[in-house]
């Protein structure tokens, strides 16, 4: 009896000893801005970037992202591949509560899996569940459960692919689980309506307490949290414009937000703000439309390619905060070919080449065969580096004969031109005149695979986002192989080979990928936001 | 009187119905769609297309619009589409903090247009004239997003004088007065920059409409009677010098609800305005239909509530109606 007590003291000890060590302070209210509102709070209905940052603090998946973008246990305690590669088997860990103190099981893992295969589910995740066994007979109504997950005990569970799934642990990262108690409840079909998407009870960090419309949304610390108490006993995420938050950062309203990139000197001036740059996994590139036979010829997107100075686009127009991209890969990314050989910034080259490949100027455009190199290019409003990068590439263009009108519109505006419908409002295949040249930004996942939708035959719209008609079979193979292999070096290999391709073939002429900034007051101590989020160690953060 | 709000009210009815249908089509066949704003690679098209069908956009839009009405008569805003919230309750939460930053300005509006445009009037060329003439073209020149973020900059980064923004400090926890006082102190520059733009354009009216009626013949018969100066301007000349004035004040009726979209999303305020930008930007149709819906009524109570002033304070144009 008395070793046992000796134990258990101990264990409290220790227990005490490690929140010392990692919250210098426990207690205190942080306020972070984001610069919009998100829409709803449950993460399987159409999560956006600002849903996704609240929704993390309240929720937890099976695993999570490291920063070297593996993955690590989160609801699991561990996971285990079956010998053919098909099946995963998950352990919870044990002892996890949802915010009411109900127990989470793999019952409610199981349970937010079967949801998103629901004929009646239209929250935009199925395609996350689809590669699981027996998931396209449930969601056509022909089978009354999902074969390929089968719950074994309460902290136990096991999920099947019909062929092998490589970034199954990458999807299972992205999908957040539910409470059966309470989602259960609610008709599917009704989520997106129900009032617990404004009340939200997960199982993470972070408590939701309030959502002031217009205002903020207020959390507070979970406690009894598996992974150990947040330092903060409050979180408060406010809303507002960029440079409204900024001058609440400097004054000391809020804790951290993002800072744009112009105003970035006032952060830098301020002794009480402290400023952390952070690599991003998302680019910008200018799309082609290969059905526009222009555009098609190879020679025509490498020149271009060689003509676009990106190098002054960092300088110039982001300050420096960020670097130019050769392929279609981040630099900051695992898939990223060390070896790829940089895209040039040489107009004398691109000159050569449409020479060489038979176009030829007059008037200060070039043609060949009756076919002059006068182009569109669609971009988007809102985004300062791009509206006026545009204005640098058609410069840019114009030197080397090249013709370019610049179309700028919003964003739900270019998607009809990429995903055009017909007369009757359905989504149709794209032609050679919807458009054909835009700029737009890609947020690459942790997981490549997503590319098979934008760079294969399969993928065209209207059945994935391959928007140029990028058809090529190599690189396709490539993407398939890959996604069926699980080793991650060989992996590794067949996207870098990937990559390499798209550097040659340029149906994405890769441009820039830019850094994002925050500032933070100095009394928020351990913000450090990375690759994986503004959020991802928060229940580290602590303040004076 | 009354056949006359009667016969305003039947035209306004139509007129509503007029309005409602160009706005709701004009959004509808602007490209793209709420849907498309979600957009991102793990979502496959073809769940957009569902998404599209299970929200009804996909449908024509006299269909959608018909869907639209008849929900209206049953007192249903619909859902937005961002947050799945219904949107009488959205209003709800916004429309309090619109009205109190709005209300307030327009009390000084009137206060501030009428008593300086007045004392301007009577008194051309005085030092307050020079003055509130600079008011004017300051008030009317100077963009209300940069005279904002003026204010913010001074009053608050640099002087510490006030909140940047928001409807209250939120990292405190304020009850009874102490919250009381903390959200007027919040109201302060939004509350400035409302009234410096709007008595401007105000006060402008104020003052020539009054000058105008100073010099007509009717003030110079009453003067030569030896009526005093006192009694010229506020019983004879302010009778007609305001009533242009009155219609402006009815038609400004529909800002109070509507809100001000720049300044509101300027000092992060939680009201309509800034509601109604974050919808039109997300495409979010219910909840920017359902406030336009809302200010073209009030524009239609306002002038109707203009015109019956008009009858009061100008019997001839009761006798014209």
């Amino acid at each position: 009896m008395r070793k046992l007590l000796f134990l258990s003291a101990a264990l409290l000890l220790s227990g005490a000893y490690a929140q010392t060590a990692s919250c210098p302070k426990v207690g205190g209210t942080a306020t972070i801005a984001q610069n919009s509102e998100p829409g709803n709070l449950n993460p399987l209905i159409f999560p956006t970037t600002y849903d996704t940052n609240i929704e993390e603090l309240v929720f937890n998946a099976l695993v999570k992202p490291t920063a070297d973008l593996n993955y690590q246990a989160d609801l699991a305690q561990s996971w285990t591949f079956s010998a053919d590669k098909k099946t995963l088997t998950f352990k919870l860990r044990p002892n996890i509560k949802w915010h009411d103190g109900q127990p989470l099981t793999a019952r409610d893992v199981a349970f937010t899996l079967t949801a998103i295969a629901s004929p009646k589910y239209n929250g935009g995740a199925f395609s996350q569940v689809e590669v699981l066994s027996g998931a396209d007979a449930y969601h056509d109504g022909k089978a009354t459960t999902i074969s390929g997950i089968k719950v074994i005990d309460d902290r136990t569970i096991a999920l099947s692919t019909d062929k092998v799934y490589a970034p199954i642990l990458a999807t299972l990262a992205g999908i957040m689980i539910l409470p059966q108690h309470i989602y259960g409840k609610i008709a599917v079909e009704n989520w997106q309506k129900d009032a617990t998407n404004r009340n939200p009870v997960g199982s993470g960090p972070f408590k939701f307490k309030q959502y002031r419309s217009g205002e903020l949304i207020e959390l507070e610390a979970n406690k009894a949290y598996f992974a150990g108490r947040p330092c903060l006993d409050r979180l408060i995420v406010r809303f507002g414009d960029a440079n409204t938050m900024l001058a609440a950062l400097v004054k000391g309203e809020v804790d951290a937000a993002p800072v744009p990139v112009p105003s970035v000197a006032s952060v830098k001036d301020n002794a009480n703000v402290k400023l952390t740059v952070v690599n991003q996994l998302d680019f910008d590139y200018v799309g082609t439309n290969l059905r526009n036979p222009v555009l098609a010829d190879k020679a025509v997107r490498t020149a271009m390619a060689y003509a676009i100075n990106r190098k002054a686009i960092v300088t110039g127009l982001m300050s420096g905060y960020g670097t130019v991209v050769d392929t279609i890969f981040p630099k900051s990314h695992w898939a990223y070919p060390s070896n790829v050989r940089p895209i040039p910034y040489d107009p004398a080259l691109a000159q050569k080449t449409l020479d060489d490949a038979g176009w030829t100027m007059s008037g200060g455009v070039r043609s060949k065969d009756g076919k002059t190199l006068k182009l569109r290019l669609f971009y988007t409003t809102g985004n300062p580096v791009r509206e006026r990068g545009a204005a640098l590439i058609q410069a840019n263009l114009r030197q080397i004969g090249i013709q370019v009108d610049l179309q700028s519109m919003d964003f739900p505006t270019l998607v009809t031109y990429l995903l055009p419908k017909d007369g009757q409002n359905k989504p149709r295949a794209v032609n050679a005149t919807d458009f054909d040249l835009f700029i737009l930004g890609f947020g690459i996942e942790r997981d490549p695979s997503e590319y098979l939708s934008y760079f294969t035959a399969d993928g065209q719209p209207p059945n994935g986002y391959n928007f140029t008609g990028y058809t090529d079979a190599a690189g396709g193979n490539l993407l398939t192989k890959a996604q069926e292999t699980v080793a991650q070096t060989a992996r590794k290999a067949l996207y870098n080979q990937f990559g390499l391709l798209m550097r040659d073939q340029l149906p994405w002429i890769p441009l820039t990928q830019a850094q994002a900034l925050y500032g933070s007051q100095t009394r928020l101590h351990n913000f450090a936001p990375d690759i994986r989020g503004v959020n991802v160690n928060v229940a580290r953060w602590w303040v004076q | 009187m009354l056949p006359f709000i009667a016969r305003r009210g039947l035209q306004g009815a139509v007129l509503l119905i007029i309005v409602s249908f160009i706005s709701f089509a004009v959004m509808n066949l602007a490209p793209g769609n709420a849907m498309q704003t979600f957009i991102n690679p793990r979502m496959s098209p073809q769940e957009i297309s569902r998404a599209e069908t299970a929200l009804g956009i996909d449908k024509p839009v006299p269909l959608q619009y018909l869907s639209w009405v008849s929900n209206l008569a049953q007192g249903n805003f619909g859902y937005s589409v961002r947050n799945g919230e219904s949107v009488t309750a959205l209003l709800k939460q916004r429309a309090g903090p619109t009205l109190l930053l709005t209300l307030t300005s327009f009390v000084l509006i009137v206060v501030l247009a009428l008593g300086i445009g007045i004392y301007s009037a009577a008194r051309p060329y005085s030092i307050i004239d020079y003055l509130s003439t600079m008011l004017v073209f300051a008030g009317i020149s100077i963009p209300s997003f940069f005279f904002g973020l003026s204010l913010i900059y001074l009053f608050s980064v640099q002087l510490g004088w006030f909140p940047t923004s928001g409807f209250e400090n939120y990292s405190a926890d304020h009850q009874g007065w102490a919250l009381l006082f903390d959200r007027l102190w919040h109201m302060v520059l939004p509350v400035c920059v409302l009234t410096l733009t709007g008595t401007a354009s105000i006060l402008r009216h104020v003052r020539s409409s009054v000058s105008e009626a100073l010099r007509q013949d009717y003030v110079r018969t009453a003067r030569s009677k030896g009526v005093g100066e006192v009694s010229i301007l506020f019983k004879h000349a302010l009778r007609n010098g305001l009533i242009p004035v009155v219609t402006l004040l009815g038609l400004s009726l529909p800002a109070f609800f509507a809100g001000s979209v720049i300044t509101e999303t300027i000092f992060a305020w939680p009201g309509m305005g800034r509601l109604l930008v974050d919808s039109v930007f997300a495409r979010d149709y219910p909840v920017s239909m359902a406030i336009n819906t809302i200010t073209a009524v009030l524009v239609i109570v306002g002038s109707l509530v203009a015109d019956v002033l008009y009858g009061l304070i100008d019997p001839r144009v009761r006798l014209e109606s």
